[in-house]
């Protein structure tokens, strides 16, 4: 059982914004999901985990070691795959992988190549293998860098939004993957898509303006806002009125009208119905209290 | 829009850090020239010649800084992904392409042209002498902003922006602009560009391509001054004209067209790759085993090697897989072959052909610059590549640790300088094998890239440190490139760094010659390779606890956290890297400051005005006159040492008694006793000895001087003198002087005023004083040594041998002159070969290195035609026998003559290849050039005066002409006549002082080896070859024997009034005691077929002579003499017999232009006007013309 235990960590850039304040947390193998707005500092807080970025205080241990004192002993066991990331050009998706797999300490050149072929065709990408990844279009590259981050055998796999630019059936197809290899490892998965962290993570945090503002399993989180939540469909006119009187926590468009999504203890008013509440009721309430 | 887009455009310029940066960097560049205040001498600082030297040159580096504005420029929208919603926008092609441009190009004046503004500031500093300035003249300014800076701007900003628009990519614009620096150094190597060392005589022909060539303009700017005189230099405004106006027009077409073009072809859409051909897709079965493996993670030592092996591979394709790194490389092996080919193969003063030894191969190819540019460059690429791909963040958080990161780009980096090296080794070797040479001695190729290669490991660590410290790629290159240069080029002197401890990465020069070697400083280059490299291993440690890994951090956090996280092997590197850093320091500085003298600049200045100021009252002492010396010469060539002890007879040769004598050692004697004479004083700074006579000296009275003293060559001092082989020390390296030496006072006038010193008072150049002078005149000695050595050399001194023993591990010669002997004395040791032959009484006796037999049967031959002709026309030779010693390739002269002996040295003499017969035959010109001087210089010993060096130098290569003439028939006179003739104006337009006239002349090279010969070739056709040779006999006899010398040149002038018509002593003064320069030419040539078959010949010929105002000027003045016309039936350069020769009289030609006619049997190739040389003329290739 591996064991990631983040104690305080802080992180304030030289130009005074706070990316991260305080965040503790500790985690074991299993999928781990990170939600969070745009610059909420889930991409710092990963980059600090995958120790490419110092903390300005704090401590992250990766079973027991302090990374920040000895960063290749979580790196000898991190799958990372970076929000974005570009390759060099004129070379083809089999040699960097062969070439990353020995950075990552895969000596054998036999069990390199099998295993790089095994992940190329995990990611579907067995048949381009040989064409530069440089040219690679967005969907392809993206499991280019899935595939980079399962070689070897990580022990904690850190994916900064996986599944931007995946297709559908990619993306499905990869979450699968993930969950697989998340029983004997721990994943951190980061995302602003809500519905990525739905029935694949056993544990989740949101993380909001450098904060974790909840930290707990999905479902046990969600089932406290059970009788909570109502919505109704409204003109779009109406909404701003809707707005002052009530905590909207969401409006969609709905066949040319509006529903909105607000959450209250008693039902409000007239028109409103109860709904059930889901991970991203969870999520819309939780920014919406900070 | 078009104004407010340029404004957008200048104003995101302007605050883009470079345009400060640069611009500032320009100005304290410019105001380094300019307060620096380098000049030739007699050329003022801010002369138009000086200005544009320096400007020009300076305009080089404003290449690199255009290529950064272009890519800022041109190429912003695409590295920050600005062009599809720039594109997208309502500008037009026009507003946005022209409003680039003009911003670009103007960046780049302004930021250039401070440059010139910083130098003219640089002249007020008060460090330059006021007497080297000109008054400050706003013109010479603007015209040569107007002729360099501007055109030059405009050529590198249009082709490099034309290259960036067209190709929308980065390294493409780099490499356009090494293009452009390399197609400036191609040019530089053919006018002796001063950035580039080694390279080869300018050809006329080469000249001309290369003027038209370079898109500087500089080879056009060195091609229009390389024959101004000083005068010219400081009066003369550079002119538009001639090729340096081609020049400027060809390269602003070509820039404009390239601009034109780009703009035409300029898409204003987004910029696709090209589309490859698609990649064969796999259609074969994914292996069977699908689920996800488990492999064995290795973190061993083995893991180390092999990620660092895996980023060496990925890096150094980055760097040898790149365009600019396989231009460069091809750029290279280019200029070596040129470099190689050109100078081995006719390549030298006289067009001789060298054979191609491989220390001559070595230094042929040393790399200038090259390797650090591209070190410079390729750092920054391979420090940043990673983060400029967005690769950072994976590669980052694999296992692989900072140091093998490093160690891969270090062993990268360290590969471009061996493939140059290697590359330039494989060329020399290919090229002595196609010239048939094969004593290859590989392992000195071997041994270069130690010698070469191992300075580059500091750079390499430096470049790369100093990319982790900064935030920017460009940043970091331009502070590498300052640092280099501020600390380990010529610049360091001006900023006061002079130790060699503290000149970063320099090395000690360690030259290579057959005879001797590695020279001496093999054993410092060691000290100084330990002590960089552990440097660098230092610079690497903290580069590995500084590495920018992940997200940027800032420099300052990083730097907190420097001392943490060091491991065992860390901490043992950095001990092991400080202490041998240390103990190397501390050895280097033990052996240069404390076994060694280091005395800076400043010191040493300090020393001459404290010697002057206290010995200078003991210059008007009377003197006494060395009149015999016996030695005991010990030379022990393995030690490095010699030891001598001595006997000199000093006699009082004055009229008057002398009750001191003053004594100033050139190096620190022991034992001094002198006879009659108790010791005043002795100085033990400076080395200075006052004696007292008791009873005082009566005139004529002789007494002793013993003395002796150990030469050692100790801690990192080299001797060029006493080797391990190939030893060669002059008597005047060791005598002391018997008096003031003058040689050590200030010369420099500024200097001395600094320093309250008076001006030096120069005697007027007068006949009077060439008679009435009288100033230590050297008298005839009589010689005599015994000089030992170890048991395997030779040992040579002046005189007979008269006895030689091997006594155990050491070998004895006794050596004594058979009557008295100039004073001109050298000792050799050497593991000789010999051959001797027997020629009329006389022994020549040949010594050389083992294997330096090429020339030998040659230099026999030669030596008795030298004599023959020198005994039959001069007079008879004084000694028994002839020798001619080698001597190692570190001499820089071609040969030199003592009494009976010659020293010549081996890469000029004896590798010459001769083998060309119809090549000019240097080796016969040096051998007759010595062996001449046993006449002119020996027995004909000229009063130590002002015309004395026209008397030596002149008459020897008189001598060398008439005998060569008599051998290889015309064009070897042509060839002489030819070399002399350039000579004489590439070195006066670099002359120290004004030119005297010839009969005057003070020891000016350009002089005694150019002008000389061609007056005397003129005295000879216009007089004849016996009249002359009469003369010079008469001399000969007259002085021979005389004890003071007393031949000048006013005597020789004297004597050829003597035997020439009244009519010709006007010409006669022209030449020797005027400055004349002529300008003669076939302008046009009628040929018709007269019936009796002999064809007339109709010249039409301009003539015109100019002479030197006492100011420098030239002005021209009517002619009126004899001038020989020739007709041939090939060019001049090629007559070897009298059939070629069709007809060749002297006319008289005393008007400017005019038409010469004459009648010929035969139809003819070449008419000429003085065609082989008589008259001195920058331009001669005028003189003939050709018939079509």
């Amino acid at each position: 059982m591996n064991q990631l235990v983040i104690e305080g960590v802080s992180k304030i850039y030289p130009n005074g914004v706070q990316a991260l304040s305080n965040i503790s947390l500790t985690l074991t193998n299993g999928m781990f999901g990170l939600l969070g707005p745009n610059g909420a500092g889930k991409s710092t807080l990963m980059r600090t985990i995958a120790a490419l970025q110092a903390p300005s205080s704090g401590r992250i241990l990766f079973n027991g070691v302090n990374i920040q004192e000895q960063p290749d002993v979580i790196r000898q066991h991190l799958g990372y795959l970076p929000q974005e990331f570009g390759v060099y050009p004129k070379i083809s998706a089999q040699q960097l992988l062969d070439h990353i797999a020995v950075l990552k300490g895969i000596l054998n050149k036999k069990e390199r190549r099998e295993q790089v072929a095994a992940l190329l065709q995990q990611v579907n990408l067995y048949r381009h293998r040989k064409k530069s990844v440089y040219r690679f279009s967005g969907g392809m590259r993206q499991r280019f860098g899935i595939a980079q981050a399962l070689l070897g055998t990580p022990r904690i796999i850190i994916v900064d939004e996986p599944t931007a630019g995946l297709d559908p059936e990619e993306r499905h197809r990869f979450l699968n993957l993930l969950s697989e290899i998340g029983e004997h490892v721990i994943v951190i998965l980061s995302t602003h898509i809500v519905e990525d962290v739905r029935g694949l993570c056993a544990n989740m945090a949101i993380l909001g303006e450098g904060e974790l503002k909840v930290v707990g399993n999905p479902a046990s989180l969600t089932s406290e806002l059970e009788g909570k939540i109502w919505t109704k469909t409204i003109t779009r006119a109406e909404v701003e009125h809707y707005r002052q009187q009530y905590s909207v926590l969401s409006t969609r468009l709905h066949a040319g009208n509006t529903q909105i999504q607000i959450i209250a203890s008693d039902k409000p008013e007239i028109g409103f119905e109860s709904h059930a509440p889901d991970l991203e009721s969870l999520y819309f309430s939780t920014l919406l209290h900070s | 829009m078009f104004v407010s887009l340029l404004k957008f455009e200048l104003s995101y310029q302007v605050k883009q850090w470079a345009f400060v940066g640069f611009g500032f960097i320009f100005l304290a560049f410019g105001y380094l020239l300019g307060s620096q205040g380098y000049a030739p001498a007699l050329i003022d600082v801010n002369s138009p010649y000086q200005i544009c030297y320096n400007i020009g040159l300076a305009t080089i580096g404003c290449e690199f800084v255009i290529m950064f504005f272009v890519v800022s420029g041109m190429l912003r929208d695409r590295r920050y992904q600005m062009e599809s919603i720039l594109y997208s926008t309502a500008v037009s092609k026009f507003q946005f392409w022209w409003s680039r441009w003009i911003g670009v190009w103007a960046m780049s004046t302004v930021a250039f042209s401070t440059c010139l503004l910083g130098f003219a500031l640089g002249t007020l500093s008060p460090s330059i002498d006021a007497a080297r300035l000109a008054p400050f003249d706003l013109e010479v300014y603007l015209w040569t902003w107007f002729l360099i800076v501007l055109p030059n701007v405009f050529i590198c900003t249009s082709i490099l922006f034309a290259i960036a628009s067209w190709t929308r990519n980065q390294v493409a614009t780099y490499v356009s602009g090494i293009f452009i620096y390399f197609l400036y150094i191609f040019c530089s190597m053919y006018f002796n560009s001063p950035l580039i060392a080694g390279s080869v005589p300018a050809d006329p022909a080469n000249l001309i391509y290369a003027a038209l060539a370079d898109p500087f303009g500089l080879a056009a700017f060195f091609e229009q001054t390389q024959f101004w005189t000083p005068y010219q230099k400081n009066h003369q405004m550079i002119s538009l004209s001639g090729y340096l106006l081609w020049n400027r027009l060809i390269w602003l077409g070509i820039s404009s067209v390239l601009l034109s073009f780009s703009y035409f072809f300029f898409s204003f859409r987004q910029h696709h790759q090209p589309i490859k051909k698609r990649e064969q897709e796999e259609t074969a079965l994914p292996p069977q085993n699908s689920k996800s493996l488990h492999p064995n993670l290795v973190f061993d030592w083995q893991f180390r090697w092999r990620s660092c092996l895996a980023m060496f591979k990925m890096d150094s394709g980055i760097v040898f897989r790149s365009l600019p790194f396989r231009l460069v490389l091809l750029g290279w092996i280019l200029i070596s072959a040129i470099n190689i080919y050109e100078r081995v193969h006719q390549g030298g003063t006289y067009l001789e052909s060298l054979y191609p030894s491989t220390n001559l191969m070595i230094s042929l190819t040393r790399d200038p610059i090259l390797s650090l540019l591209l070190i410079v460059f390729f750092s920054g690429e391979l420090s940043w590549k990673a983060r400029e791909q967005r690769f950072h963040h994976i590669l980052d958080a694999a296992p692989i640790s900072n140091g093998m990161m490093l160690l891969a780009k270090v062993f990268t980096l360290m590969l471009i300088p061996l493939i140059l090296i290697a590359s330039s080794s494989i060329l020399g070797i290919g090229f002595q094998i196609w010239n048939g040479y094969y004593h290859l001695e590989i392992w000195q190729y071997v041994n270069t890239v130690y010698f070469d290669g191992t300075g580059y490991l500091l750079y390499i660590l430096l470049a790369l440190f100093i990319q982790t410290l900064v935030s920017n790629t460009y940043l970091g290159m331009v502070l590498t490139a300052s640092i280099i240069a501020l600390l380990a080029s010529q610049l360091s002197g001006y900023i006061g760094v002079e130790h060699p401890l503290l000149q970063l990465g320099r090395m000690p020069f360690v030259g290579y010659t057959n005879m001797n070697g590695y020279e001496g400083n093999t054993y410092a280059f060691h000290h100084f390779a330990i002590y960089w490299t552990a440097l660098a291993v230092m610079l690497g440690l903290f580069t590995v606890k500084l590495w920018q890994r992940g997200s940027l951090e800032q420099l300052k956090g990083r730097l907190l956290r420097l001392w943490r996280n060091w491991n065992r092997w860390e901490w043992l590197g950095l001990i092991i890297a400080m202490l041998s850093f240390l103990t190397a320091a501390s050895a280097i500085y033990y052996q240069t400051n404390i076994v060694n003298d280091y005395t800076t600049i400043k010191e040493r200045l300090d020393e001459r005005e404290t010697y002057e100021r206290t010995y200078k009252s003991y210059e008007s002492l009377p003197s006494l006159t060395l009149m015999e010396v016996t030695t005991d010469m010990d030379i022990f060539p393995e030690k490095g040492t010699y030891t001598l002890a001595a006997e000199f007879v000093l006699e009082n040769r004055t009229d008057s008694t002398m009750s001191q004598l003053f004594l100033t050692e050139r190096m620190p004697l022991k034992n001094v006793r002198l006879e009659q004479a108790s010791l005043a004083f002795w100085d033990s700074i400076f080395h200075t000895r006052l004696f007292d006579f008791h009873p005082p000296l009566l005139p004529g009275d002789q007494v002793r001087l013993n003395f002796g003293l150990v030469h050692e060559v100790s801690g990192f001092e080299t001797s060029k003198q006493i080797v391990a082989n190939g030893s060669y020390i002059s008597q005047h390296d060791f005598q002391p002087m018997l008096g003031y030496r003058k040689s050590l006072e200030i010369k420099d006038e500024f200097e001395r005023t600094k320093r309250g010193l008076p001006k030096r008072t120069e005697e007027a150049l007068t006949d009077h004083h060439i008679q009435t002078h009288h100033y230590h005149n050297p008298v005839p000695i009589l010689f005599e040594t015994t000089i030992s050595t170890s048991a395997d050399q030779i040992a040579i001194a002046t005189g007979e041998l008269t006895d030689s023993r091997t006594d155990g591990k050491r070998r004895y010669f006794h050596y004594k002159a058979p009557d008295r002997i100039m004073e001109s004395i050298h000792y050799f040791s050497a593991n000789y070969e010999t051959t001797t032959s027997q020629y009329q009484g006389i022994s020549i006796e040949q010594y050389y290195h083992p294997g330096h037999d090429y020339n030998i049967d040659e230099v026999d031959i030669y030596s008795r035609l030298a004599l023959a002709y020198c005994q039959k026309n001069f007079g008879p030779y004084p000694f028994n026998h002839l020798r001619i010693a080698e001597i190692p390739g570190h001499w820089g002269f071609g040969g030199q003559a003592m009494p009976g002996t010659i020293s010549m040295v081996e890469d000029r003499f004896y590798l010459i290849d001769n083998r060309d017969p119809n090549g000019f035959d240097l080796v016969a010109k040096r051998t007759i050039h010595e062996v001449a001087h046993q006449w002119w210089g020996m027995l004909l010993r000229p009063k130590i005066v002002e015309g004395g060096s026209f008397l030596i130098e002149g008459l020897a290569k008189y001598s060398e002409a008439v005998i060569m003439e008599k051998i290889f028939g015309k064009r070897a006179v042509w060839q002489l006549s030819a070399t002399a003739n350039q000579r004489y104006f590439s070195g006066r337009a670099f002359a120290s002082e004004v030119e005297p006239p010839l009969y005057h002349s003070d020891g000016e090279n350009y002089l005694a080896y150019g002008k000389s010969l061609v007056v005397m070739l003129a005295l000879k056709e216009l007089l004849g070859e016996a009249r002359v040779n009469q003369v010079l006999r008469d001399m000969v006899s007259r002085h021979r024997d005389e004890m003071e010398p007393s031949a000048t040149s006013l005597e020789f002038l004297e004597e050829l009034y003597h035997i020439s018509p009244p009519a010709y002593h006007s010409l006669i003064d022209d030449w020797l005691k005027r400055v004349m320069t002529y300008e003669l030419a076939v302008k046009d040539v009628q040929i018709n077929l007269l019936d009796d078959g002999t064809y007339e010949i109709s010249a039409s010929i301009e003539a015109h002579r100019s002479e030197m105002q006492e100011n420098g000027a030239m002005r021209q003045i009517p002619i009126n003499e004899p001038v020989q016309i020739g007709i041939f039936s090939q060019h001049p350069s090629t007559i070897d017999s009298a059939s070629s020769i069709l007809y060749l009289h002297p006319h008289r030609i005393s008007q400017e232009k005019m038409t010469i006619t004459v009648l010929v049997d035969e139809f003819p190739a070449y008419i000429a006007i003085d065609p082989f040389g008589t008259r001195i003329e920058e331009n001669r290739i005028d003189n003939v013309w050709k018939v079509e």
